[in-house]
């Protein structure tokens, strides 16, 4: 059985529980709950004929409170970063989030998730900043824990990446 | 409070070079870890460990890791010649309280985002009438003087 661990990473609030919730429950609230530590669910998925075990690790986001603790990290196969469309500083720190990583974990895939696509009219990214991480190659997607949409998609993709390396 | 072992419900298992479990005792079962067999290969009963077995042999701590529901355990990892232990101590109620902190701190902190937004839509808003209202006072000015120059 292959197994993969993949890890949520960004700053409080921006969802990373709700799509893990999402993905694996098929479930959304809108209440807030914060995370504290970790916690690990599995999801089984069929890729192509390949059966992988993923292991997804809902981090506690950076906040006043906590840093991130690179313990967590160790042997991860691949990441999200995950920022709020509806709020610009979780994009900012996300960047500065991949630095710190990129340091602990080496080159190992990741996705950039910006969240929140039911609330676009919301939204208030820099363009700017936006066309600058397109353009590194990275790969970015818009997804809704609330509606669901390209929740899914991240996490094959996400998976899919992690087979290839 | 660290130091209070008693009142953190110790647990540990050892696992074998090959990460097959060796030895184990303690409170397993405030963990949920239940039925624990010796040989068994550690990887599918510990999830959590998923990544300490790729890598360096460097031990460490893995800090609020939640187990058996409303469960949480500090999780120690160390290596020694012979294997690696893993070591429980229950931290459910510094989760908790934790968790109660953040959970104001961080609902504080989203508001003071939303009003720091509504504060700089507020700014951009003054600023556009400040220039509307220049745009309006400099025609107002170029009429009266047209109108004006007749008298
Ligand atoms: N509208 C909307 N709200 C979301 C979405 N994802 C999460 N939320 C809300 O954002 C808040 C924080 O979500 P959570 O998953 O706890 O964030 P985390 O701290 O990154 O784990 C909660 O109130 C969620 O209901 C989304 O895609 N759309
Ligand atoms: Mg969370």
């Amino acid at each position: 059985m292959i197994k993969k661990k993949i890890c949520m990473l960004g700053v409080f609030a921006v969802g990373k529980t709700s799509l893990v919730q999402r993905f694996v429950k098929s479930i959304f609230s809108d209440k807030y709950l914060t995370t504290v530590g970790v916690k690990i669910d599995k999801k089984t998925l069929d890729l192509d004929g390949t059966t992988v075990d993923v292991m997804l690790w809902d981090l506690q986001g950076e906040d006043e409170f906590q840093e991130l603790q690179v313990s967590y990290l160790r042997g991860t196969s691949g990441y999200f970063l995950v920022a709020d469309g509806t709020r610009a500083f979780s994009f900012d720190r996300a960047l500065l989030l991949k630095e710190k990583v990129d340091k602990v974990v080496g080159d190992v895939p990741f996705v950039m998730l910006i969240n929140k696509a039911d609330l676009t009219d919301q939204w208030e990214l820099d363009e700017a900043k936006v066309e600058e991480v397109l353009a590194k190659n990275w790969s970015v997607m818009k997804t809704s824990a609330k509606t669901g949409e390209n929740v899914e998609k991240a996490f094959h993709t996400l998976t899919m990446m992690t087979l290839e390396q | 409070m660290a130091l209070n072992f008693e009142k953190r419900s110790v647990a540990f298992c050892f696992l074998d070079q090959d990460y097959q479990i060796n030895r184990f005792g303690g409170s397993l079962e405030t963990y949920g870890l239940r039925d624990l067999q010796k040989g068994q290969h550690a990887e599918n009963v510990f999830p959590f460990l998923e990544g300490i077995f790729i890598g360096s042999r460097q031990s460490g701590l893995m800090r609020h890791v939640a187990l058996e529901s409303s469960v949480f355990a500090d999780v120690h990892y160390i290596f020694d010649e012979n294997g690696l232990w893993i070591v429980f101590l229950d931290a459910t109620q510094e989760v908790e309280r934790l968790t109660l902190m953040q959970q104001r701190g961080n609902e504080a902190n989203l508001l003071k985002e939303k009003i720091n937004q509504l504060n700089l839509q507020l700014e951009a808003a003054n600023s556009r009438i400040e220039n509307l209202q220049a745009e309006l006072d400099s025609r107002e000015k170029v009429d009266c003087e047209h109108t004006c120059e007749g008298k």
